[in-house]
């Protein structure tokens, strides 16, 4: 998946700690103030593509395939696949694309936010990153809270699991798993096009690392290290999100000793870059316009 | 007061497939509380060092890997030295295993100490203690170099196929390579387009068979990222189709000489002139010698800047290899780079001169020539000590990582018997060793590596097969799935016995002793 988006990209290899290559693209100008964006499970550094599209020209955007996912490695083994790997990750994009001393507003959907959680208290991500977002994500009990599968009580959290660990492929996108997509990760009133869009990504990605993340993600306890976050943070959350539902968004909000704002999106679902990417591209650019003012000068 | 050396549970010699997989096998225990110590200033082993041109396994990469990491990404079904590296560096990184490796600390010496229950590791990188003590270091690790006189005279490059100097431009030169082994096969064809003659100095003729070697499709590999059971199926169908090589081997030789005429067939393709064809065709039976695989050994011997010298050397001089045929006429080859495929240190392995016991006895001495252990692994009088891919462990015809996983199940089967029952030593028992000893001496029997009528790297100075394991390879996995205590002298912890168990560790308090062995515990109840 292409994104249109300013200029061309630069694309990199960037090694992670353990040795795994992953495929970062810079986007923008080379100088200009730096975003960087975690994707959510089961999609690709693609997913971003709508926020990147309305961001100003102006800023430099670096996106990255989380391990597993698009075009960066697959983990050989069931070690490859924790949150400290996720965190190892983005510590390793932040190492190579923001140079020493400069700071940049890192921003993570989903699982993405999940691996900024993961990585607060890490020193390179203390050191540069100047604001975080967090959108559509959760740091604990994820089955418990989620409301995906419609079944009362326990059943609906079994379901939830049997959902995320599943490591079934899923073959060629089509109508039917669209829908079921829809239903389950997107808003009532999200468009054709956008859902399109979103089963494209989820086919693309491998059945085998998708069930191994998402055996991660239910046993999910970020709690301690997402306090760790000092940078000045927005978390926001779409009203119909039953996977991450508000109730994670409130959660985190209260562990963060810096959270600016909660931004309850109305009628929208999980897939917040997809499906309100006007809302988190202007949150982006007011993210850097004041946290990186030293930046902008330069 | 000299500060005591850093202690640690487990000390683990060498991080190539076997110290690599005792790594990541404690740290699945949740036993973190070890050490490996590395030569080099990498993980990998003997395929770190053996870099040569061409380097590649010769057994299938979806059986010739760890059983817990399977690669739906091998390029190759025979993948080439490169990519197994890199996928033992990917395993040591995602398992956390690079973080306990010393590296620069070649072994010296390694002693045990009764009193304090355990081992003494000198190290180039300094010295630390550990109460069990596991040898990674195989057959493989150290090049042997050929006793022939005045190789140190020798004025040209003169290099070992294991340190090959890549520094070193082939192009145009006049070169001898010594040996026809599994290595000097597989670089032979490389570099015998860019050098200016070759000069083959072979001793005896290697069995080559052709070797089905392709690229794995985007198909397979889709299906083995897609579906992991298929890549399951392909890796347990190599094991078996494997497996069958035995009954040749070991139970029938006769039926080598389906693979002899292969091997005959293999020849008379690639090489027309029947002179060389003679010189080429061995004269024993087929698996006695490692049996070797190659596409364009044969071709690449036939070019006309090749020469096959099968006469016996009697010396380098600064500028020649001499030979001398049967009929004791002498033969000046001159060459200006020597390149050794003459092997490795396989019966008399360096690091057995470097285990010594309680009495300063090295495990050579203690071995002599006769290379001996308890399944392999132990050997009486070494207490607390294991020996990865160590006598009669070896195989001609299968995935050496398949019977290094299965010493290293037993191992852990050890730690754990030994933890959960409150021991801290084992040793061998010796009439234990020695009826395994007889077994496997008796499997060995009528097998072809031992009647084979030929003189191979397998046998000590006696003709007694030290290194390979004489049967099927599922015989040895099931003999080690368990550990059996009767065979083993066994001693009790007296600090963890019973009542003096919580409050040694209290009394103790803040001491660092004590906080140490609280650490150690922890570990322990993990591993049960």
């Amino acid at each position: 998946m292409a994104i249109r988006h300013v200029g061309r990209a630069r694309e990199l290899q960037v090694r992670s700690a353990d040795g795994t290559l992953l495929h970062a693209e810079v986007r923008g100008p080379e100088d200009g103030p730096t975003l960087v964006l975690a994707h959510c499970w089961a999609t690709s550094l693609a997913s971003w593509g709508p926020v990147v599209r309305e961001l100003d020209p102006n800023l430099r955007v670096v996106l990255y395939d989380q391990r597993g996912h698009g075009r960066s490695q697959t983990p050989l083994t069931r070690a490859g696949y924790s949150t400290d790997k996720l965190a190892d990750d983005l510590c390793a994009v932040l190492e190579a694309t923001v140079p020493e001393g400069r700071r940049a507003v890192v921003a993570g959907h989903s699982m993405g936010g999940m691996t900024i959680m993961a990585a607060g208290d890490r020193r390179v991500f203390r050191d540069r990153a100047g604001a975080v977002l967090l959108t559509n994500t959760g740091c604990t009990q994820l089955p418990k809270r989620s409301t995906a599968i419609p079944l009362p009580g326990p059943l609906g959290a079994l379901g939830a699991r049997a959902f995320l660990q599943a490591p079934l492929p899923l073959g060629p996108a089509n109508a039917v798993s669209a829908r079921a997509l829809k239903f389950l990760v997107m808003g009532k009133e999200a468009d054709p096009r956008t859902v399109r869009l979103c089963a494209r990504l989820v086919h693309a990605c491998g059945g085998v690392p998708r069930g191994r993340w998402g055996g991660v993600m239910s046993g999910l306890e970020l709690d301690d290290t997402a306090r760790r976050i000092s940078a000045p943070t927005v978390v926001v959350v779409g009203t119909q999100d039953k996977l991450t539902p508000p109730w994670h968004a409130h959660h985190i909000a209260g562990l963060l000793p810096n959270c600016e704002e909660v931004r309850e999106v109305p009628g929208t679902g999980h897939m917040g870059p997809l499906e309100n990417p006007r809302v988190l591209s202007d949150l982006l650019e007011k993210l850097a316009v004041d946290h990186l003012r030293a930046e902008l000068a330069a | 007061m000299t500060e005591a050396p850093p202690h640690f549970r487990v000390a683990v010699i060498g991080s190539g497939f076997a110290g690599l997989g005792m790594a990541v096998r404690l740290k699945q225990a949740g036993l973190d509380d070890f050490v490996v110590l590395e030569r080099a200033d990498d993980v990998g082993g003997t395929w770190r060092d053996n870099d040569y041109p061409g380097a590649a396994c010769d057994v299938p990469s979806h059986l010739y890997s760890f059983s817990f990491a399977p690669n739906p990404h091998w390029s190759r079904t025979f993948s080439p030295q490169s990519e197994i590296w890199e996928y033992m560096k990917r395993v040591a990184g995602e398992y956390g295993v690079d973080r306990h490796v010393r590296y620069g600390s070649d072994v010296r010496s390694a002693r045990w100490e009764p009193d304090g229950n355990r081992w003494r590791i000198t190290t180039d990188g300094g010295t630390v203690t550990a109460q069990f003590l596991v040898s990674g270091a195989g057959p493989l690790a150290d090049p042997s170099y050929p006793d022939i006189k005045g190789l140190d005279s020798f004025e040209g490059k003169l290099f070992h196929s294991a340190e090959w100097d890549h520094g070193h431009d082939l192009a145009g030169r006049r070169v001898a390579v010594i040996g026809t082994g599994a290595s000097a096969i597989q670089f032979v064809p490389r570099i015998q387009p860019e050098v200016g003659a070759l000069t083959l100095f072979q001793r005896t003729a290697p069995w080559v068979m052709f070797r089905h070697d392709r690229d794995i499709t985007r198909v397979e590999s889709w299906l083995y990222r897609t579906f992991p059971v298929t890549q399951q199926i392909a890796r347990k169908s190599i094991y078996w189709g494997r497996e069958t090589y035995i009954l040749g081997f070991a139970k029938n030789p006769r039926l080598l000489t389906v693979v002899e005429r292969l091997g005959r067939a293999n020849i008379a393709r690639s090489v027309k002139d029947p002179v060389l064809r003679a010189k080429l065709t061995p004269d024993f039976r087929a698996g006695c010698k490692r049996i070797l695989m190659s596409n364009d050994y044969y071709p690449a011997l036939a070019r006309p800047n090749v020469d096959v010298v099968t006469d016996g050397i009697t010396e380098i001089r600064p500028h020649a290899v001499v030979t001398r045929d049967a009929s004791g006429r002498e033969t000046e080859h001159e060459v200006d780079t020597v390149i050794l495929g003459t092997g490795f240190h396989v019966t008399d392995p360096p690091i057995a001169q470097r285990i010594l016991d309680a009495e300063g006895r090295s495990l050579a001495e203690h071995w002599g020539s006769d290379v001996r252990a308890f399944r392999g692994t132990t050997v009486a009088g070494f207490p607390n000590a294991f020996v990865l891919a160590g006598p009669n462990t070896g195989l001609g015809h299968t995935s050496q990582v398949f019977m290094i996983e299965a010493q290293i199940r037993y191992t852990m089967e050890a730690l754990k018997y030994l933890c959960k029952h409150g021991l801290d030593r084992l040793d061998a028992r010796p009439e234990a060793e020695r009826a395994y000893n007889d077994m496997v001496d008796e499997s060995m029997e009528g097998t072809v590596w031992v009647s084979g009528g030929c003189d191979s790297w397998y046998l000590n100075e006696e003709g007694r097969n030290t290194t390979l394991w004489p049967t099927f390879t599922w015989d040895f996995a099931l003999r080690t799935r368990w550990f059996d205590p009767h065979n083993y002298d066994l001693r009790v912890d007296r600090a963890r016995t019973r009542g003096a168990r919580r409050p040694a560790v209290a009394a103790r308090g803040p001491a660092v002793g004590g906080t140490r062995r609280r650490g150690r515990r922890r570990a322990d109840e993990r591993v049960r």
